[in-house]
């Protein structure tokens, strides 16, 4: 068994050097293009070169790969070209922003998907099945930042129940900083007006990642309850006179979570990818505003940056899925 | 090589989802808009008209007008070419490679299926709209840069999905008896385990459609994508953001339309996905 | 004496197993293993789960690559062989397995399945369209199957349809050599009594050589002339079927047989003669691989050495201590010469 977990474990760098790799190559493909933009139209063809050299940029390409993975094992992720401030710092100050929103669409995904794949299971080919799995799927089909938009029309602009963008009112100062994470702090701290102007940011962008990745979770909760319901041990229970309700969330639940679970990883995965464009219409700062606005100016270091920390972080999500599986289902050896 | 009475069975099946009826209706809806906007489209979706700038939507103009002055209802309708465009080269590139290479790495297994899957990995590892971003970027801001940048992206699911279909198949009797046949490994993957595929990789064809119109969508607006003056609803999108909230006309509807294809795609899929699953068991 | 069809020579199938970190495991499943299938005969391969059988008759053919041995065939090593030379060799070796519609294509008809290793090797057959058709139209009549049955698809035949499909297949390229594993088992009891006179008429009209793989020892009674029977791996009781089932030497072998039911009303007690549980081919034992469970233990025999497989009586070979003593010609028979070690 701890074979097999040293084994998952030192799959991680390899992931991250092909990461690495693809997008070094990828960015790389056009020399010096962000030194362009970045300096502006105006700059002089010294000025380019000057910038072009601090960056080794002019040196061949697998030279700059081995510098770029020698500064890797350093820690060091590059700097920006466009604002010449290290990748890792803008990282850090970013990073606990896009988390607190993953994790808040996660939960909303979990409250609001789980229950309508049970409605869904339990009233199978009915009305409420189709229904509940036509919201599911429209979700889906909802293009994100048309999302975000419409629902910035709607209770920011019309209802003025909501702000329009940003993470804390200019009003309000940001709480003491523990994780970053501002609705843990304010709670930490026990500041209750950044607690509220932080969670009245976030609801929105958070709703718009969580409705448009409810329907994977919503097919494998009923797919997992409606296969828990054909098994013998969920008629026995019947037999014995357990309440339907019982044993729809008791016995048939528990099995379906299971693969709900698995696909965490895959929907983190996701939800970072998404939340590129929720934070940039919601002018959110959290790693995927900062990575869209440094690609449209063609400096890559900073989402080449931003990709090697989600890649990581997602592989590591998806050991501890695998072994978390191990602990929960008694069946599965290695 | 299909049988006389599938014809019949695949009626019989749809009549039991629903929603794949409604999925392929609206596809059906939009295919019709794409060949007879000419007819449809009540202006031309280019042509500028300075005097009619911004106007809400009326009978003469269905779903207003935009900063220049465009039909927006006439843009949408000739967008649907645009979007069938796009989703159709995008899944056809990015089904060859990936249906090939998931093939590969399926049937002979070992040091190939190692490679290929390490690839795949360390692509799925990466946010895909990231990818696409970057990758768009990187190749220059245009339509067909865009396709090349999403097939990128879209080929890794396909090569996944074919090796686990084949994997299914590779190890049965069947696989033995035509080694014993003396089948080379050519005939073996083309002529019976890819066409024994065609039901996973049909589904995954109809979804990966859907999905790819978000991401050009997505893309698109962020101006990574199609460029002006095409009618892209994503640009669409783009383009009147601006004049929030009054003008909202000029965000909803682009909005609708994308969300209305999508949702024929997504639903076209999981009804054959569905009638599939039933035909398994 | 002629030479015989196929002749399988020390041949061994491992499986490398991971148990550590840094050990390795083997799991033999073929060990050892030597027989030969005469010209025209049936040899029946038998055996309980697990004892290696299949993979001894898949590796045989070479479905399954060897980890040693030999495998004579038109006095070439099949195992040697390779491109076009094991291409002209599998023509002649054909294979029916148990699970019919596991064999066949979905989407492909009967007569679709039939005709396909005519159109496989047609670049050196050079058959034309019609030809085939023709060919496929009558080997189908030779196994019972109307022209309408042809034009079906596998899932709208019957068990017994779908495998006579197979059989049919099997028999296109004319092949000398016929491996079957357990084509019966997986069919309604009265189909299998139809398929296995089939079988047996089929090997009369087109002078065929069976290798047979079953676990039933009725069926093994009843299609063969030879029965070799295995254990984990290896072949402990080589000789005429109506011998070795009737009166079996080896410990094993007499277990088996005493285990078998017989739908008789006066047997009121069944004495088992095999002790202990069934073993898996993963943990053996140094020497007689039975010797966990054998009965006849005894202390002066030498059950830590594996003993030779010997032949106690003209063409019935048994491979136990218990006859290597006393036994008036103890022959350890030699590899070569078509006969069996």
């Amino acid at each position: 068994m701890t074979r097999y977990v040293l084994f998952r474990i030192a799959w991680i760098p390899i992931g991250v050097l092909l990461v690495v790799t693809i997008m070094f190559f990828l960015t790389h493909l056009v020399p010096g293009g962000a030194v362009q933009v970045a300096l502006g139209p105006h700059a002089t063809e010294e000025r380019i070169a000057m910038v072009m050299q601090k960056y080794g940029l002019e040196k061949p390409l697998h030279i700059q790969y081995i510098n770029y993975l020698g500064n890797l094992l350093r820690g060091d992720l590059g700097e920006s070209i466009v604002r010449q401030k290290p990748v890792v710092s803008e990282i850090g100050t970013f990073l606990p922003a896009s988390v607190e929103l993953v994790l808040l669409a996660i939960a909303f995904i979990i409250l609001i998907g789980v229950p309508l794949g049970v409605i869904a299971a339990t009233h199978k080919d009915r009305f409420l099945d189709f229904i509940s799995r036509g919201v599911a799927i429209g979700g889906v089909s909802l293009p994100q930042f048309w999302l975000a938009i419409m629902l910035l029309l709607v209770f920011s602009f019309q209802l003025r129940w909501f702000p329009s963008g940003g993470r804390i009112a200019s009003a309000v100062s940001a709480p003491r900083h523990f994780t970053g994470m501002y609705i843990l702090d304010s709670l930490l701290a026990g500041d209750w007006a950044a607690l509220r102007s932080a969670l009245s940011h976030i609801l929105l962008p958070a709703l718009t990642l969580a409705l448009t990745n409810i329907s994977t979770t919503t097919r494998l909760t009923r797919d997992g309850m409606l296969k828990a319901f054909k098994e013998d041990y969920i008629l026995v229970a019947w037999a014995y006179g357990v309440k339907p309700r019982r044993i729809h969330y008791r016995y048939a639940l528990k099995n379906a979570i299971l693969p709900t679970i698995t696909n965490l990883g895959m929907t983190m995965a996701y939800l970072f990818g998404g939340a590129f464009i929720v934070e940039t219409v919601f002018g959110f700062p959290g790693i995927g505003y900062y990575s869209t606005l440094a690609i449209l100016q063609q400096d890559y270091a900073p989402v080449t940056g931003v990709a090697i920390v989600v890649s990581v972080l997602y592989l590591i999500v998806n050991v501890c899925i695998d072994l978390l599986y191990v602990v929960i289902d008694p069946r599965i050896k290695y | 090589m299909r049988g006389k009475g599938t014809r019949s069975y695949v009626l019989y099946a749809m009549r039991r989802s629903p929603l794949s009826i409604v999925g392929i209706t609206l596809i059906l809806a939009m295919t019709v808009l794409a060949i007879f906007a000419p007819w449809i489209a009540p202006h031309n979706p280019y042509k500028v008209s300075m005097g009619d700038r911004l106007l809400p939507p009326s009978l003469t103009h269905p779903a207003g007008t935009d900063i220049v002055g465009r039909d927006i209802f006439s843009r949408i309708v000739y967008g649907t070419r645009l979007s069938f465009r796009i989703a159709l080269s995008v899944v056809g590139i990015s089904i060859s490679v990936g249906v090939l290479l998931g093939a590969l790495a399926g049937f002979y297994g070992g040091v190939v299926d190692l490679l290929i899957m390490r690839v795949t990995d360390g692509f799925l590892a990466i946010p895909s709209f990231a990818l696409a971003m970057v990758a768009a970027a990187v190749l220059g801001r245009s339509l067909n840069n865009m396709v090349w940048a999403l097939a990128l992206v879209g080929w890794t699911w396909n090569a996944r999905i074919v090796r686990s279909a084949v994997l299914r198949i590779r190890n049965s009797d069947f696989m033995l008896v035509q080694k014993a046949l003396g089948a080379s490994s050519a005939r073996m993957i083309f002529l019976h385990i890819i066409p024994n595929c065609m039901g996973p990789i049909l589904v995954q064809a109809s979804l990966q459609c859907g999905l790819t119109l978000l991401s050009s969508a997505g893309l698109s607006f962020l101006g990574l994508g199609v460029q002006p003056p095409l009618p892209d609803w994503g640009l669409m999108v783009a383009e009147g953001r601006t004049y929030l909230p009054a003008r909202w006309w000029l965000v909803t509807f682009p909005g609708i339309a994308i969300f209305t294809m999508v949702t024929g795609f997504l639903l076209t899929g999981d009804g054959i996905r569905d009638i599939i699953e039933r035909e398994v068991s | 004496m002629a030479e015989p069809t196929i002749e399988i020579i020390d041949l061994c199938k491992h499986f490398p197993l991971r148990t550590g970190i840094a050990s390795k495991n083997h799991l033999k499943a073929v060990d050892h293993v030597s027989f030969c299938v005469e010209r025209g005969e049936v040899l029946v391969l038998m055996g309980e789960s697990g004892c290696g059988k299949t993979t001894c008759a898949l590796t045989s053919i070479r479905l399954l690559e060897p980890t040693a041995g030999i495998a004579r065939f038109r006095g070439e090593d099949l195992f040697s062989m390779r491109g076009k030379a094991l291409r002209s060799a599998r023509r002649e070796i054909q294979i029916v397995l148990q699970n019919p519609l596991a064999s066949l294509d979905p989407r492909v008809t009967a007569g679709g399945a039939i005709a396909e290793p005519l159109h496989i090797h047609n670049r050196s057959l050079r058959l034309t369209t019609t030809e085939i058709e023709r060919r496929v139209l009558d080997l189908a009549q030779t196994v019972g199957l109307s022209e309408e049955e042809l034009g079906r698809y596998p899932r709208d035949l019957s068990g017994g349809q779908q495998q006579r499909v197979c059989v049919c297949r099997a028999l296109a390229l004319s092949p000398r050599l016929l491996v079957m594993d357990e084509p019966t088992s997986a069919l309604d009891v009265s189909v299998q009594a139809r398929v296995l006179n089939l079988l047996l008429d089929l090997k009369e009209q087109f002078a065929l050589t069976y290798l047979f793989v079953t676990h039933n020892a009725a069926v093994a009674q009843y299609v063969g002339e030879r029965v070799a029977i295995m254990y984990l791996g290896q072949i402990v009781e080589l000789g005429r079927v109506e011998r070795v089932l009737r009166s079996p030497l080896h410990p094993y072998s007499q277990g088996l047989m005493q285990s078998v039911l017989r739908p008789d009303a006066r047997v009121t007690d069944v004495e088992l003669g095999l002790e202990g549980a069934p073993e898996r081919a993963l943990d053996l034992p140094p020497g007689c691989v039975f010797q966990r469970r054998c009965a006849c233990r005894t202390e002066d025999l030498p059950c830590q050495e594996r003993p030779d497989l010997l032949e106690v009586e003209a063409g019935w070979f048994v491979r136990c201590h218990l006859y290597r003593l006393g036994t008036s010609n103890p022959t350890p028979a030699t590899s070569g010469g078509g006969r069996e070690t």
